[in-house]
């Protein structure tokens, strides 16, 4: 298991944001060798005014000594300024965090202590809910016959070191470690419900090679340069702001390694009979995604957003899922499920009354008579698109 | 020198994991090795928990303070010497401490101390002390925050033997 290892820290402030961000690992033998910092952060919180914000989402490891010290600071500026109020905002993936900081918070009630990453993704409650298991499972059960052969035209290879960020239930990584014999897998994923179910399928397989982990893909434990393919796969299309979770893949990829990621053009989503409604369902869907700020059309985009990140040597290509790939029933049943998620659940929870709640639905029902109309054709377009990390 | 083998220790059922021994005199000149020690031990055993980032970033955490409640206290020249073992989600850390009377009175009445009533206002205490960080929060921090099980024995009067048994991961195999 490859763990980021720090025995030493790093501090810094944004003044726009009034944010106090510390980073790395703080276990010093007396309080005195972690005085720049405590004087900087008393500095800062001096200076705010409003709220005051300390961030140690990637403070990975902090002693009693450090502790003490920086809980003495936020005391004493609670004394000192009750116009300033603090906010620390932690990870829940970084275990010790909440233990120590919630203490803190029950000992000074002004000091508020929240976890950064529960509200941080916006259709996070959508796709964290363990009913998206099974459009996950469905959704890679098609794509991977496509992938499969697509993956080594981006530089996938045996023997490699791989990442699978948002790995969802974790079949992906599965079958990349079936298909490619790769050294060593990790999965990381934000949804314990899906993580669960992926350890469980690991452990049926009898699959020891990947290592599925809970994580912020944002702000990764991950160690720098560390793997030679990192995938990311419909999921920056599920965050409003994808650059940050583009530059963490970056990060962990090594130098002349690929970060490939796959993402989805809803509106394009087609089919035949009935071709109007469906197409009009599909573009709702953009905007209802739209809505709650994500972006469901950010497959065409994928190039530019990878070269904005730092990547060369874009390769980029599209394919379609169609009900003509196995059995159409399977394309059905993935509409099944997109109708049951974005009509009865994100739909509703927009506030959109019954009769655009009955069109809407109605596009789906449509999308699946035409996957399983004895002359119909339904398809669903995905973009791939890999990067190299300069070297 | 102490001289305590582990393996006189009983392990009731309890697979072995990792163990070493240290001269306490390498340990009384270098406080880093504290992080060393938790980091190496913590990635090295936590590569097959359901979770092993999360497992290894907290075992860190409670290995840390234990070892550096042992420099705090180590006084005496000998082998300092660290075992961990495993029985399902139990992990069990066995520490031999050369230490004199005093420090073994340290060990003995702290462990006594945790499982006051009034144990968790003391951690919260220590924790948020203005004075100098009382040597006792490490293990008051395992007993309370950690829900750990501590045992304690005085070997002779030349040593200690401090058992944490914690419990990380709920339902671990």
């Amino acid at each position: 298991m490859a763990v980021a290892v720090s025995t030493s820290y790093e501090f810094g402030y944004d003044e726009n944001d009034q944010v106090f961000t510390l980073a790395g690992s703080m276990r010093p033998k007396d309080v005195s060798e972690i005085d720049a910092c405590l004087d900087a952060l008393r500095a800062c919180a001096r200076q705010a005014s409003g709220m005051f914000y300390v961030n140690v989402r990637r403070l990975l490891q902090s002693n009693n000594v450090a502790f003490n010290g920086l809980a003495s600071v936020l005391m004493q500026v609670c004394r000192e300024r009750p116009d300033v109020n603090v906010t620390i905002t932690m990870s829940s993936v970084v275990g010790w965090t909440p233990r120590k900081f919630n203490a803190l918070r029950r000992k000074i009630p002004r000091i508020d202590v929240v976890e950064y990453d529960k509200d941080f993704y916006p259709g996070q409650s959508f796709v964290e809910d363990s009913s998206f298991v099974s459009v996950l499972r469905k959704q890679t059960t098609m794509t991977w016959r496509h992938e499969k052969h697509i993956l080594l035209r981006h530089g996938m290879g045996e023997g490699m070191k791989i990442a699978d960020i948002c790995c969802g239930i974790g079949d992906f990584a599965l079958l990349l470690f079936r298909e490619f014999n790769p050294t060593y897998v990790v999965a990381l994923d934000h949804a314990k419900a899906s993580l669960d179910y992926a350890r469980k399928m690991a452990r049926e397989f009898n699959v020891t090679g990947v290592e599925y982990v809970y994580g912020d893909a944002a702000e990764m434990l991950l160690p720098n340069g560390e793997f030679d393919f990192v995938t990311c796969r419909h999921s920056l299309q599920v965050f409003d702001r994808p650059e940050r979770i583009l530059s963490e893949l970056f990060r962990i990829c090594k130098p002349g390694g690929r970060v490939y990621v796959s993402n989805e053009k809803n509106s394009h989503c087609l089919g035949e009979p009935r071709a109007d409604s469906i197409q009009w369902t599909y573009n709702e869907v953009a905007k209802l995604w739209k809505y709650f700020n994500m972006d469901i059309e950010i497959g065409p985009k994928s190039r530019r957003l990878l070269l904005d990140a730092g990547f060369e040597d874009i390769r980029m290509e599209s394919f379609m899922v169609t009900n003509l790939d196995g059995d159409p029933e399977e394309f059905a049943d993935v509409v099944r499920t997109w109708k049951d998620m974005f009509a009865d659940s994100m739909a509703k929870e927009r506030g959109d009354d019954d009769a655009f709640i009955r069109k809407f639905k109605k596009g789906f029902d449509d999308h699946i008579f035409a996957a399983l109309h004895p002359k119909g054709y339904a398809g669903w377009p995905i973009w791939v698109a890999s990067g190299r990390r300069p070297l | 020198m102490t001289d305590f083998q582990m393996d006189s220790l009983p392990d009731d059922g309890f697979r072995p994991l990792l163990e070493f021994d240290l001269d306490t005199t390498v340990l009384n000149d270098q406080w880093v090795y504290c992080d060393f020690m938790s980091s190496f031990v913590a990635n090295m055993v936590s590569h097959n928990r359901a979770d092993p980032f999360m497992f290894s970033n907290l075992l860190s955490a409670t290995l840390n303070e234990l070892f550096e409640t042992v420099y705090r206290t180590r006084k005496e020249a000998g082998q300092f010497r660290f075992r961990m073992l495993r029985k399902g989600s139990v992990d069990r850390i066995t520490m031999v401490v050369p230490c004199g009377r005093d420090e073994q009175q340290f060990y003995l009445k702290t462990v006594e101390e945790i499982r006051d009533p009034g144990a968790s206002d003391k951690y919260l205490e220590l924790l948020f002390s203005d004075d100098e960080l009382d040597r006792r929060i490490g293990l008051f921090e395992l007993a309370i925050s950690y829900k750990a099980q501590m045992s304690a024995v005085a070997l002779e009067d030349k040593a200690v033997c401090l058992t944490v048994d914690l419990v990380i991961e709920q339902g671990a195999d």
